[in-house]
């Protein structure tokens, strides 16, 4: 029989309804125990129920197990059922603590918008800059491109890096960077070369944007166009500075949601933890490691 | 004398035949994927309206975002010193101080003195926010045409607010706002107050001065002319053939060049 005082589940959720798609994590104890996505629907509340319900029958788990719902992204207001609902900033800021407590920077690239945070002592955000006015470099951006391109959305990272020569793309603006793209099709420059480019002009306008924080330091980057193994070499060749992408960089907001959960305790940073939250030596990796470990 | 001017704009190319210091022929057409082409059948039509011959033009100046494509011109000149140009054309009686000018693909504000000199300028070519670009894309998300936009905007009593500034997300915006059944001449009215915020803002930047000269492709929407009246709080001077302006500027830049030479 469960305490009266303690009666909530000793799983948590944490919920981040993106512009895009829509992860789900489940924690318990500090780890990771599942996790799933969809592409944000018109009615996130009935989504995120649906999604919710999955993931506890696969791991055999009661609605009844999970004690808090935090929900985070643009989205986390539809989330009738969530005990909480937090910013991104907040989530993705506590999400990439949780992981590598010793990164200065946090990028996370969204599907609509770019968010660096600047980390200070204990994981608190000390300074933070978003761009939701403009689309150039997120995750819609890469889709248009994709579909300008007709390559898949999950194709177009390990597409650029057969390139051998990037193709300069000049446009930065959504709009017109998808004629600049038809106009370099139409001159026959092959999607390879093209994709590169484009990848080039998205690693400078990120690493402009966490130059104006003025910062040293490491940097995390995560967000699901950090999924695009071509943009993260890009970005390892300009940063100029230490980086680490997690293994599963678009689950960091939700992650970070879990993590909020109002449990007496927080759950503990240790490496262990982050080593079964995400995945071995996270932040040791090199990027050829990642590569390889994602191309299989 | 016998010049002409082709302004290749990302959207239109439009050519001006100047005969004199007389405009007696113009054509505009839908710029293509080949520039070159499109340059030399606008520059017949406006030829045939003239009822001049190519051979008898005795110089070709191109201008705008193409104007190193086309093989037609023999020089070519910046639009911005163009559509100056064309300004300081109809005439120093108009008192115009500020040129406002939206094209398909990039916005310039320029500030004329009392001699009507071009003595500063912005521009706007690197994000589609307050372009005419902004325009033609929502017309298509509203199955609207785009001549059609202005009209339709003068009947809206409610405006709208547009919130986003990219054109990707004002695309899905105005898709919700359809769905959500806003009246389409309220929507429309919205999208052109949003580009005249833009605009007006990116004027100020440079100094709005009267009298307020607005020309470009979309200014021969009134609906838009409307927006940007009132952003501004001033009534602003919309020539009659707004569109070809600058080619006009660069047809009289191509005679002074041929005096220059003469002499």
């Amino acid at each position: 029989m469960k305490d009266m005082v303690t009666a909530r589940g000793p799983y948590d959720l944490g919920v981040d309804v993106g512009a895009i798609s829509t992860k789900v994590i489940l924690l318990k104890d500090g780890k990771v125990v599942g996790n799933t996505i969809a592409l944000t629907s018109m009615e996130p509340g009935k989504l995120v129920r649906e999604l919710m319900r999955d993931l506890l029958d696969e791991k055999g788990l009661e609605r009844e197990d999970i004690g808090y719902i935090v929900a985070t992204g643009q989205g986390r207001r539809s989330v009738d059922m969530a005990d909480l609902a937090r910013t991104e900033i907040t989530a993705f800021a506590k999400g990439a603590f949780f992981l590598a407590p010793d990164v200065e920077i946090v990028v996370d690239i969204g599907g609509h918008g770019i968010r660096v945070m600047r980390m200070g002592e204990m994981g608190i955000i000390s300074d933070f800059r978003t761009n939701d006015k403009c689309s150039s470099g997120t995750g819609c951006f890469m889709d248009t491109m994709a579909m300008a391109l007709e390559v898949g959305i999950e194709d177009i990272g390990e597409r650029s890096l057969r390139s051998m020569v990037a193709e300069h793309v000049n446009a930065t603006c959504t709009v017109f960077a998808e004629s600049e793209v038809v106009s370099l099709v139409a001159k026959g420059k092959t999607t390879e070369d093209i994709l590169a480019g484009l990848h080039q002009m998205v690693a400078r306008k990120i690493v402009a944007l966490v130059n104006t924080t003025r910062s040293k330091g490491k940097v995390l980057v995560c967000g699901g166009v950090a999924r695009n193994t071509g943009i993260v070499g890009e970005l390892e060749k300009t940063i100029n500075r230490e980086m680490i992408v997690p293994e599963d960089p678009h689950l960091v907001g939700a992650l970070g949601a879990a993590l909020m959960a109002p449990r007496r305790k927080d759950p503990p940073v240790s490496d262990t933890g982050r080593r079964a939250a995400m995945g071995p030596d996270v932040g040791k990796m090199t990027f050829l490691d990642r590569l390889l470990r994602w191309s299989g | 004398m016998i010049t002409a001017g082709v302004d290749l704009g990302s959207t239109y190319v439009k050519a001006v035949v100047v005969k004199d210091q007389e405009r007696v022929g113009y054509g505009v057409a839908p710029t293509g994927h080949d520039h070159d082409v499109t340059s030399k059948k606008v520059l017949g039509s406006a030829l045939l309206m003239a009822g001049i011959e190519f051979g008898e033009v005795d110089h070709i100046v191109s201008t705008g975002y193409g104007r190193r494509v086309t093989t037609l011109a023999r020089s070519s000149i910046s639009e911005i010193s163009a559509n100056a140009r064309g300004v300081q054309w109809l005439g120093s009686e108009l008192g115009i101080r500020t040129i406002i000018d939206i094209g398909g693909q990039d916005t310039k504000v320029i500030a004329l003195d009392d001699d009507l000199q071009m003595i500063n300028f912005a521009m706007n070519d690197k994000c589609a926010a307050g372009t005419g670009r902004f325009l033609e894309v929502l017309a298509r998300v509203l199955e609207v045409p785009l001549d059609k936009m202005g009209p339709v905007s003068m009947r809206s009593r409610d405006p709208v607010d547009i919130t986003t500034t990219c054109l990707v997300f004002a695309k899905s915006e105005v898709a919700n706002l359809v769905f959500d059944g806003h009246r389409k001449e309220d929507i429309i009215m919205g999208i052109h107050k949003a580009v005249a915020r833009r605009l007006v803002g990116m004027a100020k930047k440079v100094g709005v001065r009267d009298v307020v000269f607005f020309d470009g492709g979309p200014a021969m929407n009134i609906g838009m002319v409307h927006a940007m009246e009132r952003e501004l709080g001033r009534k602003m001077y919309v020539p009659e053939m707004p569109q070809i302006v600058t080619a006009t500027g660069a047809a009289i830049l191509a005679a002074e060049e041929l005096q220059k030479k003469g002499k």
